[in-house]
This record gives C-alpha cells, structure tokens and sequence, in this order.
C-alpha cells in the first residue's frame, strides 16, 4: 500500500479523500492555489505545495505543478478527484513518465472515453445503446452547425465534445435559437475546458438521466454497484441524486449493470467509473457518456451498499484485486443527496461567492455531510459553486426524503445566498414524491418551486427583524447565552473554535 | 420604538415595547404579540412569540436584512418611522423616471459586451455576459432604452454591483 498520495484537487472532494487515506493510514498531501491557502482541504492534509494564481487554468489545470508537487512531497499516488485533471489523459500520461500511480483508470480508457464521439462509436460497436446525433465534432461554422443539425432534426442537445458537469451543453428546440445557443456553448467550453469543439445529439423527450456504478480492478473482473437517478437537474446540472432509481426494477437494473460493466472492460477500464444512461419512459435506455472518474454523487451509493469508493479506488491503483463478485453486492435501503450551491434561486441562479459569516450542518441520524467549507471561510469566486453535499440514508424511500428535508431544516449558511430553500421546495414536491420525475422536471414545475413564504414565516421574519433592531440599537437589554463573541478572550473563542472543527472533522 | 417593515413589497407597522429585559410586547399585524428573545453565541436569535417558539438568523444585506427561519430565508427592511420617511423623500427627488443602470449581482469577469453605445436595446436583450463559478451569465434588459454609457470592457473582473452600463429610456 502506499505511504503518502497526493490530492489534486480542492473543496469538498478533497477534504473527503483525505479522510479515507487517514483511515487507510496513508499520508494525504495535497496542491492549493493563492486563494485557497486557508481552505479546510489543506488543513486536512498532512503537506500542501502552492501551485500559483486564483484562476485554476493557471494552478489546479497545469499538469506539470501537480507531478512536480507529487515529486517533491514523495507522494507514489495521486489522486486527482473530479472536475480539473482528473478526466485528462495527459495527467495519466504525465504520472506513467514521472513514475507515479494514477488513482483512476489507464491513459487508453480515459482517451477513449474523454471525447463523447468516440464513446460513442466504441460503446456502439461494444453493444452499449446510443442515442442519435452528429457522429462526431462539428468541423466549421455556422453554416455546418445548421446542416449538422437538420440531419440529426429537432429537438437538438449541443455538447461540448470534452465537456462534462452541464457546461457548455444547450437544449435547442428549433432553427432560430441554433446559432445563439451554439456560440454560448462553444464559449463555456472554451473556458471550461479550454476546447471549444461541440457536437449535436437528438434529445429524448423526458427522460430519467439513470447513470451505473461500475468498478473494475486491472485483473480482468468488473462489478456494478447498481443505478443512482440523477433526473433531478438544472441547466444539466444535478442538484439532487438518489438510489435506488423509482423507474428501474431488479431486472432492469440487471440489464444495465451488465452492459455497462461490458462496456467498461471493452476499453480496459480499471477502477470507479459511472455509465451514463437517459432512461425513457418504456425502459429504453441509451449511453450518454462515462465519466472516468469519482462522480460528485458517489455517496449515494455508498449508503447503499456500505462500500467507500474511494477506499476500493485506493486499493485497485495499488494493484489490488476486487476481491468480491456480483453476488456479493446487495445494496439496502434508500438514499438521496442533496447538495448546496452558492447561489441565488431569486436571481436566476447567479452564483454567490463572498464569506460565509455562520454557519451550520445538520447531523443526527442517517446524516451524512460532505463540505469544503467552515465559518467564516471565503467561497472563492474562481471555482464551482457547490460547497456541501447533504446525504441522507433511510430504510424507505419516503423517510429518506423526510430526513433530507429535516437535514436542510438544520443546515444554516448565512453570508452568501444558497439554493437551501429551492430543494427543500424539490424534495416536498408532489411530483418527486410520486417518483415522477425526469430531466425536464426543474423547468416544468419553475413556477411552482419557489412559493411565497407563509403567513407565520412572513410574521416571524418581521418580528425577529424588528427585535434585531432593538438589541442592536440597546445592546446592554438583550439577556445572551452564557457567553457571546463580543465578550469573550481570543484564547477562549480559539478554543472554542477548534472544539467546533473536532466535531466537524469526527463526522 | 415604532418601525416600518417592508417584506415581499408589502409595508407593515409594528411598534415594540420592552417590559422587561429580553421581553417585549410588538403590536403587528392587528394583534398583540407577547414576545421573549435571546440572543445565542452565534448571533443567532431565539425568539418565543406567545407560544410559537422559533430561531432567526439574521444576516445584514444593502438597506434590510436576510431571516434565515431555517430553510426559508426572507428579505426585510426594518425602518424606524424617521428612517422611512427619508426614505421616501430620497426616492421622490431621485434621477429621470424610467433610467436605469445594470449592475453585476456578483463579483466575477465581464467575457463580453454583447451592446455599443448609442444602441437602441428592447426589454430582455442580453448586454452583459459576466463569468462567475465556472458560469457564464447573460445580463439583459430590465426595459427598452437606449445605452448612454458603456463602464467596462471585456477581460475585466468587476465587484459586485459594480455598474456595467446605463441607459435612458428614449
């Protein structure tokens, strides 16, 4: 096993696995850019190295900064997360060179399956069902865009052809939003991703977006730790993933499972990768994309299976073997993930960057919370908006949806705006409940997902207001808790602070 | 002490009498209400309203304040009567009616100006992306107009509310 991997990565992914190195007894080291020197990931690392500047092409996307920080941490592993490099084969090449183990699969697989068209193409030939579209990137301008998207006929996705996590995708419906639509695609991946090629797929009119767990060890053997339903997006973003999925039952799940395992060991995949499928409403299925990589929603199913992923990653980099089979794999009980963005619901969902001033997780049980943040920490606005991801676990379906809406009772985050209310909103929605829902549920139900508070709320934000006035203009009136910021030493509130992150970190 | 409070675009008066310390007795909404508050480490208030008992946090923002109740988060502006009255003088003797500026609602780097000066914009045309989290977002319109001035350039990063153009209204 390995001493010491590095982390090349930030945020809440980073800081999750480091905590699975410290049970494992490796060493966690990690990178951290100019704006990210005081970030909990850093601090839950036992070495960091300053890779540069704010912007991440010029720190967290430079390959070269994070082998030589592996280099000069004596970190054997790296592991490089979600989102950044951890979909680039040239950090996979880069780490063969260098003589470092990549914790992800080899260098073939991430380039076969990095471009969506040549996914396609191999997941066609391996048997994987595919959706209609363009067949590759679309070389020229306007006027190929336009002859490209006849032939495919509407209504059209564009997708950026080395994209992922919504960015640089656009839902057309006809000719004259084309055009304006592809640019604005073309313009987030160039930024995102820093290739602004696109391409165009028919979209399935409702579908469920149904995505399988796959896990191969290099020895041949791969498993699938069932589906996770992702339906629930905004912009094609996920904001609320769950497992099981309310539309596939033990025999489709079957079906599934078995191709995208069939697809994975056909481009030599070795370790945690998610099949992409959209689900339509007769049990059609149809391969979106792999995401070679953890997904930012892996703890839905490891609350369902009571495996930590990142741990069997860990394991399989080092040469290990599966160890288990597919009858070895049940999972139990229901789970939801519900994850927080920095981010105004009133404004069109504008992101919120600025400083958390409180801050508040929920816990109790079956609680389970993934953050890159503490109090009075800065969200950068350089980076994703996601700061926390709430999973909830419950023997039902339904008490799991009623523990996630009490965890987002709990849950408190003051400074910046965040998307609480919104999917609190989501998870109480008749339509969810029912199971009914499919990638286009967001925007059917918009107007219904943001209700005017409540009377007894509209009274007691009024009444709290006012008293807050009234304590601030006479301080000495309000009788506090035992003790309060204003009065206490340095040292008490230091203390005080570090029994707070104790509890945080034992979580 | 007597406040006008404006949440949701409604105005409500309520006026709030301390009989005790931490006690209180608010006239609002047409009743009386008995209420006892106190104030937690965090700054967070734990208010009892006769015997609905619940906690606020209170987040400063612009002229008002957001109450966070736990998973609804409201916007108020608590003015004392003086405060109100200001208020609405400044707003009577405030610029052209029908000008208007656009503002960035968060800090982040202006990728284009889709507008020129002098342009003749309807309501809800795009005039501003801004890039922000991985984002790109269009800022349009918020009424026809004609652009009078231009603030910034593309490449620039700019602060929140920071003022990116303004127009006249014809």
């Amino acid at each position: 096993m390995f001493k010491r991997v590095l982390i090349a990565n930030r945020g809440e992914i980073a800081v999750r696995i480091a905590r699975t190195l410290r049970e494992m007894g490796v060493s966690p080291v990690t990178v951290c850019s100019d704006a990210d020197r005081h970030a909990l990931h850093v601090r839950m690392c036992d070495a960091a190295v300053e890779i540069g500047p704010a912007p991440s092409r010029e720190s967290y996307l430079v390959t070269q900064k994070i082998i030589d920080a592996a280099k000069k941490l004596s970190a054997e592993a790296i592991h490089p997360g979600y989102g950044f490099l951890s979909e680039k084969p040239e950090l996979a090449a880069a780490c063969k060179k260098a003589g470092i183990v990549l914790i992800g699969p080899p260098e073939e697989a991430i380039v076969a399956m990095g471009s969506k068209t040549s996914a396609r193409a191999l997941m066609k030939k391996a048997g994987v069902p595919v959706v209609p579209g363009s067949d590759g990137a679309i070389i020229g301008g306007d006027v190929e865009i336009q002859m490209a998207a006849k032939k495919v006929g509407f209504p059209i996705m564009i997708k950026a052809v080395n994209g992922g996590g919504g960015k640089g995708m656009r839902l057309v419906r006809s000719d004259d939003e084309l055009l304006s639509a592809a640019r604005m695609a073309r313009g987030e991946a160039k930024s995102a991703f820093n290739d602004d090629a696109i391409y165009l797929e028919r979209f399935i009119e409702r579908p469920r977006h149904v995505e399988i767990q796959v896990f191969c060890d290099g020895h041949g053997n791969g498993v699938y730790f069932g589906e996770r339903d992702c339906s629930l997006q905004r912009r094609n973003q996920k904001i609320i993933e769950e497992s099981p999925s309310t539309a596939v039952d033990g025999k489709l799940r079957a079906k599934m499972g078995e191709v995208a395992v069939k697809g994975a060991l056909s481009v030599g995949y070795v370790g945690a990768g998610t099949m992409e499928f959209l689900l339509d409403p007769h049990g059609n299925f149809y391969f979106l994309e792999m995401n070679t990589r953890l997904q930012v929603e892996h703890p839905v199913t490891e609350a369902i299976f009571g495996v930590d992923l990142v741990r069997e990653q860990v394991r399989i980099a080092a040469g290990e073997k599966l160890g288990y089979t597919q009858q070895d794999i049940t999972g139990r009980g229901h789970a939801i993930e519900v994850r927080i963005y920095a981010e105004d619901p009133a404004q069109g969902f504008m992101p919120s960057p600025g400083t958390i001033t409180h801050l508040q997780f929920p816990a109790g049980p079956g609680v389970r919370v993934d953050a890159g943040v503490t109090a009075h920490a800065e969200v950068p606005m350089f980076y994703d908006p996601m700061i926390a991801k709430i999973t909830c676990w419950a023997q039902t379906r339904e008490h799991a949806i009623a523990r996630a809406r009490r965890a987002l009772e709990e849950t408190k985050v003051g400074g910046i705006k965040t998307n609480i209310a919104y999917l609190d909103a989501l998870l109480a929605h008749d339509g969810f409940h029912k199971g009914d829902v499919h990638t286009g549920f967001i925007p059917e139900h918009h107007d219904t997902l943001a209700p005017p508070p409540a009377e007894i709320e509209i009274e007691r934000a009024v009444l709290a207001a006012v008293l807050h006035r009234e304590l601030d203009d006479h301080a000495s009136s309000a009788p506090s808790a035992p003790s309060t910021t204003n009065d206490v030493g340095a040292w008490q509130r230091a203390g005080r602070h570090a029994g707070l992150l104790r509890g945080f970190f034992q979580r | 002490m007597s406040y006008s409070v404006k949440v949701n675009g409604k105005e409500h008066a309520v006026s709030l009498r301390q009989v005790a310390p931490g006690r209180f007795v608010a006239s609002a909404f047409g009743k009386e209400w008995p209420l006892a508050v106190v104030r937690q480490a965090d700054g967070t208030l734990s208010i009892a309203a006769g015997d609905d008992r619940f906690d606020a946090q209170i987040d400063p923002f612009e002229h008002g304040a957001f109450v966070d109740l736990g998973v609804t988060k409201i916007f108020v502006e608590a003015l004392t009567l003086r405060e109100a009255q200001k208020r609405k003088l400044q707003e009577a003797s405030a610029g052209g009616a029908g000008d208007w500026q656009v503002r960035s609602p968060m800090p982040g780097k202006v990728v284009s100006v889709l507008v020129a000066e002098g342009a003749v914009v309807k309501k809800g045309q795009g005039l501003v992306v801004i890039e922000a989290m991985k984002m790109e977002n269009e800022l349009r319109a918020p009424d026809a107009g004609i652009i009078k001035e231009i603030q910034v350039k593309p490449g620039q990063t700019v602060v929140a509310s920071a003022v990116l153009l303004a127009a006249s209204s014809k």
